[in-house]
């Protein structure tokens, strides 16, 4: 089903929705924008373009020049033909069609087809929208949510939809044309020939059809369309086969540019969360249904904050499954912004969604095996207001031999298991390897290998600080409060270092693996000669 | 061992009970076995959905190595497995990089118990493993059992199995509860992580699932290493070190 959004006397209604003085007078005409810049003899040869039916009942008629309008009715007001106000209303009217249907055209000035083939379910009754759990009539939704009189047309083909549309002359009528091809031709025998398409009434075909005397849709049609081909060309054809109906034709789609972001700033900084959420629900709302509008889903979104000091809150809230749920980006932010305190009130907020198709097939085996991954999505936020965002995640190595060099990458974002660079081993050497001096810059023959020759180590984090006696060159006994013995066994020293090319960041130090009657520990000696007990093996 | 008969023997009662009084248990979900892929773990069946606590009183138990050995066998099985490290002791280093581990960094135990409350609740993790061995043993006795409880409660409702390392007895709502031995010595710098895995002992504590395991872990079949040693009868071993015993490990269950 085709349906095709119309608004009569487009020119008029595009001025009078910007301009509330001038429904001070209902008898309004509209003139061509460059009439106001003629003279006023030249004005007034110019044709009125555009009438409202005041000025109809008023006996003025279009083609009229504005002079012998004037002579009809004294009562007469000219309005300048505005195209930037004509551009907002078109794109008004095409925001309206949006919100129901991914699919439409932008057909003429004041004129947009929809598809709703997807999108509605029709029987018996009015069409309603799938989904609709209270199945509204979709002919009043689209008049009760639009703020000016539109004409509404359903048929099965687009073109059929747009005579539906002019077939009723009050405001608030729809029309809904059977498809069946005689009710059809039925319906739109009334109709004059000048609801053709604009593309056809300047054309040689249209002013012969004129002229041989035909007035409405019915006349064409009763004309054999063989005759009006041979006389008219393929144009005939063309005008026949839709005042017949049965012209069918493809809708050039409008594609608007994605712009999944929303700015807003603050008339006056603020200092509490909640008119923050206030508006925040008011751009997810917006953001979601842009998305949702376009058939498309959000994979991330990303919350920029600014704040009177100058400085910015950026973080980007990831979910594991895409999706458009208002709520759930919401309570996403909610979790994210409990556990942030601003620096200075907030001046300016901007939201932005990254769009992704939605998920239609098993891509990635990781993000399916999750019972719910947007849950998850929502529980990881949580652990990290709760903890921080550095404190939850997988752990990553970073590429130096500097002992806890690792950082934690977020969850969500974590690839397939891929061969990953690994500091040669720092624990107990094992007979065989290389031994304690050449550990230092030798390269790893396989880490994957050599991880499994070495006992896990659990790290204190902070260090103990210990105090070491040595005997005769070996470390005898250690005291780091808790943790205190005589050692029994100790193997080492394990120099290490690292960063030599950088003054600033280099380092060194060296490390003993040493058994105690409690357990078995790792002792590192900074450069200071200050002792740490690193952690315990085992 | 006096506790292992008497927790057969409670599992018994139980058994009994549940014969005789179906209506009262009719509400109890039948659990199976969870596998996490561990010879010395799964031996004692532990139940899905619930909590199992491993003991360790002494850092020479090995439990690092276990805690090691079942995220290996997560990460080869590419399973997704949450570690709550309740003293931010886990050492990336001495592990295998997997992205399919959950990593939670604590800074007390407090946070450990939220985390947990958190992973348990959300229920897509179906393995979770708590690590409380560094944390000190009287702040964690004095988290109120009613914490464990509704952790338990929570397991149980979202079927996640949780494997906790505590250094003392410690969780009342645990289904299985089992003890490590100190088995490990300066020797095991010589050996391979699946030698000292092959080497861990495990002792039934408590069982509430009604599964009837074995108090033991039952002999494994380890790779032999060329040389194994123990520190048990003090031996000294040919390459200098002190220790070892002479029975071959397969014997040592």
């Amino acid at each position: 089903m085709f349906a095709v959004l119309l608004i009569r006397s487009f020119g008029l209604h595009a001025v009078l929705r910007l301009c509330s003085e001038f429904h001070r007078f209902p008898v309004l005409a509209l003139l061509d924008s460059q009439a106001a810049d003629a003279s006023s003899r030249q004005r007034g040869r110019a044709p009125l373009l555009e009438l409202t039916a005041a000025a109809e009942a008023a006996g003025v008629r279009l083609g009229m020049t504005a002079s012998q309008a004037l002579a009809r009715c004294s009562r007469l007001r000219f309005i300048q033909k505005n195209c930037a106000a004509e551009t907002a209303a078109q794109e008004e009217l095409l925001a309206h069609a949006a919100h129901f249907t991914p699919d439409y055209e932008n057909t003429a000035p004041g004129v947009v087809t929809l598809d709703l083939r997807h999108v509605v379910q029709t029987g018996d009754g009015p069409p309603t929208r799938r989904g609709d759990p209270r199945a509204h009539c979709l002919p009043d939704l689209l008049r009760e949510t639009f703020a000016h009189p539109l004409h509404l047309g359903f048929a099965s083909t687009p073109d059929l939809a747009h005579l539906a549309a002019h077939l009723g002359p009050a405001p608030d009528f729809s029309c809904r044309i059977p498809p069946e091809t005689t009710k059809a031709r039925a319906f739109l025998a009334p109709l004059p020939l000048d609801v053709l398409p604009p593309f056809s009434k300047e054309d040689e075909s249209f002013k012969r059809l004129r002229q041989w005397g035909l007035r409405t849709l019915g006349d064409l049609a009763t004309l054999p369309r063989d005759e009006i081909v041979r006389r008219l060309g393929l144009q005939g054809g063309t005008l026949w086969d839709y005042a017949t109906g049965q012209n069918r034709r493809l809708l050039r789609l409008v594609h608007p540019v994605a712009d999944y972001s929303q700015d807003f700033q603050f008339e006056h900084p603020i200092e509490t969360a909640e008119p923050l959420f206030l508006v925040l629900e008011a751009m997810i709302e917006t953001l979601c249904a842009r998305l949702a509008s376009a058939w498309l889903v959000a994979h991330a979104m990303q919350l920029k904050l600014r704040f009177e000091n100058g400085l910015t809150h950026e973080r980007e809230l990831r979910i594991a499954e895409p999706c458009a749920d208002s709520d759930l980006f919401l309570r996403l932010l909610q979790r994210h912004l409990d556990g942030f305190t601003a620096t200075a009130p907030i001046t300016r907020v901007v939201l932005e969604m990254q769009p992704a198709p939605p998920p239609h097939q098993q891509t990635r085996l990781f993000e399916n095996s999750l019972r719910d991954p947007n849950r998850l999505a929502e529980t990881l936020s949580h652990l990290e207001t709760l903890l921080g965002k550095d404190r939850i995640g997988v752990p990553h190595l970073l590429p130096t031999r500097h002992p806890d060099g690792f950082l934690v990458r977020p969850f969500l974002d974590a690839v397939d298991d891929s061969p990953q660079w690994r500091r040669p081993a720092l624990g107990p050497r094992r007979e065989g390897a290389p031994s304690p001096d050449s550990r230092v810059g030798a390269p790893s023959p396989s880490a994957e290998a050599r991880l499994s020759l070495l006992p896990p180590l659990r790290r204190f984090r902070p260090p103990l600080a210990a105090r070491v006696r040595f005997e005769e060159g070996r470390p005898a006994e250690v005291d780091a409060g808790a943790i205190r013995g005589h050692i029994q066994h100790a193997e080492g020293p394990w120099p290490l270092s690292g960063e030599w090319w950088d003054t600033t960041r280099n380092w060194s130090w060296q490390e003993w693996d040493v058994w105690l009657e409690s357990g078995a520990y790792r002792l590192g000696q900074q450069p200071e000669n200050t002792w740490q007990l690193t952690g315990t093996y085992g | 061992m006096n506790t292992i008969p008497t927790a057969l023997r409670a599992a018994a009662l139980r058994e009994t009970l549940r014969e005789r009084f179906p209506a009262a248990h009719s509400g109890a979900v039948p659990r199976c076995a969870f596998a996490t892929g561990v010879p010395c773990l799964d031996c004692f069946s532990i139940p899905q959905g619930s909590f199992t606590e491993i003991v360790n009183d002494s850092l020479l138990a090995g439990s690092g190595v276990l805690l090691a050995a079942v995220l290996d066998k997560a990460r080869q099985e590419k399973r997704l497995i949450g570690l709550i490290d309740a003293a931010n002791a886990f050492d990336p280093q001495s592990h295998h990089a997997s992205t399919r581990l959950l990593w939670v960094r604590c800074r007390q135990i407090e946070d450990a118990l939220r985390a947990a409350d958190l992973l348990l609740r959300d229920g897509n993790l179906p393995f979770v493993v708590l690590d409380f061995q560094l944390c000190a043993r009287q702040i964690l006795q004095r988290v109120p059992a009613s914490s464990w409880t509704r952790l338990g409660l929570l397991a149980e409702k979202s079927g996640v199995t949780s494997l906790a390392f505590t250094p003392c007895t410690t969780l009342s709502c645990a289904s299985v509860r089992l003890r490590m031995e100190a088995v490990l010595g300066p020797e095991i710098s010589h050996l391979s992580r699946s030698e000292i895995t092959a080497r861990l002992r495990l002792h039934l504590d408590r069982t509430r699932t009604g599964i009837m395991s074995p108090p033991f872990a039952p002999p494994l079949e380890p790779p032999l290493p060329a040389a194994a040693f123990s520190i048990l009868d003090g031996t000294s071993a040919p390459n200098g070190h002190s220790i070892i015993h002479a029975l071959p490990l397969r014997k040592a269950g």
